[in-house]
């Protein structure tokens, strides 16, 4: 606890000034955490050979026919031999899909950019395949590039890793929350904002919610199993996460602190996973 | 309250489970810790370090998350909040590392305390978070400063 910087760190100076006191700038910090993985990258056809493979180690005689593709694929990302035979890290990856009775999805959207992250748990821990995540978006979208959606790259996670690698794709960190008003809209509104993200505000908006309307969006909707939970979620940038869904008279759109998803994720991750070993 | 007693640890006074023991730890004010649970099981604990400092809340903060940063193994910084339950400026951070092969999630509270910055760190596996959630928010709002005067910053 000691060498403390001399200077005062550079102050949030909008939101210091809705807040009624001084607080530091925490909206560089999640950039520094991207999601990351060494893992191949694969196709959903390669992908859903994997899973085919899975319970014995390898394909079936009817099963290599037609495959050559999918199987050359899973070839170069050194998952399968050439005769469907998965290799070492083939099974090590394909290991959770075997006692996978626990899953989690994210589909997700940035402007025109799409994506997705899918779980499978199992006994020994969580077959990752991931789209590109939300910093990888970001960073497409401002070069203006396309990114590729079909492809997914795949990764294991232990148990308790699992929360940790979905925030850091989802690009969850400190941020300042601040309620906006309206907080319900009329569902046609949200949605040409999530198509446009020039599309005009409700009229009646005050300069918090104006203030999250501007920030670029990736919108998500997550969905676990069991249990059955789902959420719609927007990560609007230095305005942190927002969760919208259907309430009376429109689409409700609240602000989610980052320490509230935080505990949705470890909660309904953990709750899913528990009821796999029930 | 009776399974919640006080515990005197140096700078501050809070409330812990019956059954969490005092440890010995280098370099910090007062550690507390769950009992043992066998072998393998991370203990969940609580670290307390005060240091004299005129550093405001804002600089204590913004340290706090880059030395965590820097000197942690794979941080993941997952949430910064005003802890507006403390009556002195403070924040409550939340993190995860990972470390031999476990995510530890570490809620760490801050506090300017008239002249000195004091912090207190609880830590558990991501796994036991479930668990213990809400007795960590319990035992940092049972904080109360022994040698607090009115001119935190």
């Amino acid at each position: 606890m000691t060498d403390y910087p001399p200077k005062q760190p550079r102050l949030d100076e909008w939101t210091s000034g809705i807040a009624q006191e001084e607080l530091e700038v925490l909206s560089g910090i999640s950039a520094k955490q991207p999601y990351t993985s060494g893992g191949p990258w694969v196709d959903l056809a390669a992908l859903q050979l994997l899973f085919k493979a899975a319970p014995k180690g390898k394909l079936g005689r009817f099963e290599l026919s037609g495959q050559e593709e999918p199987i050359d694929r899973l070839a170069e990302a050194g998952l399968m031999t050439a005769t469907g035979k998965l290799t070492r890290e083939g099974e090590f990856l394909a290991g959770p899909a075997r006692s996978a009775a626990a899953g989690v999805q994210l589909s997700g959207s940035l402007g025109s950019l799409r994506t997705g992250l899918q779980l499978w748990i199992g006994e020994s821990g969580a077959l990752v395949a991931a789209g590109p995540s939300y910093h990888a978006l970001l960073a497409a979208a401002r070069r203006g590039e396309p990114v590729n959606s079909q492809l997914m790259q795949l990764d294991f996670v232990g148990h308790e890793s699992i929360p940790t690698a979905v925030g850091q794709w989802l690009g969850l960190g400190p941020a300042w929350s601040i309620a906006g008003e309206p907080g319900v809209l009329p569902a046609a509104v949200l949605e040409a904002r999530i198509a446009d993200d020039t599309a005009p505000a409700p009229a009646e908006a005050d300069s918090r919610f104006l203030r999250m309307w501007h920030e670029p969006w990736a919108v998500y909707t997550v969905a676990m199993s069991p249990g059955g939970f789902r959420a719609g979620l927007i990560n609007a940038a230095a305005s942190g996460f927002y969760r919208f869904g259907k309430v009376d008279g429109g689409v409700g759109l609240t602000p989610l602190p980052s320490g509230q998803l935080w505990s949705v994720l470890v909660n309904e991750i953990g709750g899913a996973a528990a009821g796999r070993r029930r | 309250m009776d399974d919640y007693p006080v515990i005197n640890a140096g700078v501050l006074r809070l409330r812990h489970p019956i059954n969490w023991q005092p440890v010995q730890q280098e370099q910090v004010d007062f550690a507390l810790a769950a009992p043992e649970a066998g072998k393998g099981t991370f203990r969940a604990n609580a670290v307390i370090r005060s240091e004299a400092t005129d550093a405001t809340i804002q600089q204590l903060s913004t340290w706090s998350i880059a030395s965590a940063m820097a000197d942690l193994p794979n941080v993941y910084m997952i949430a910064v909040n005003l802890w507006p339950t403390a009556a002195v400026p403070a924040r409550s951070l939340e993190f995860t590392y990972e470390a031999e092969g476990r995510c530890i999630y570490v809620n760490k509270y801050i506090f300017a305390v008239s002249g000195r910055a004091v912090e207190l760190t609880f830590s558990c596996t991501v796994l036991q978070l479930q668990s213990y959630a809400q007795l960590f928010t319990f035992m940092a709002s049972s904080v109360e400063f022994t040698s607090e005067t009115a001119g935190g910053r």
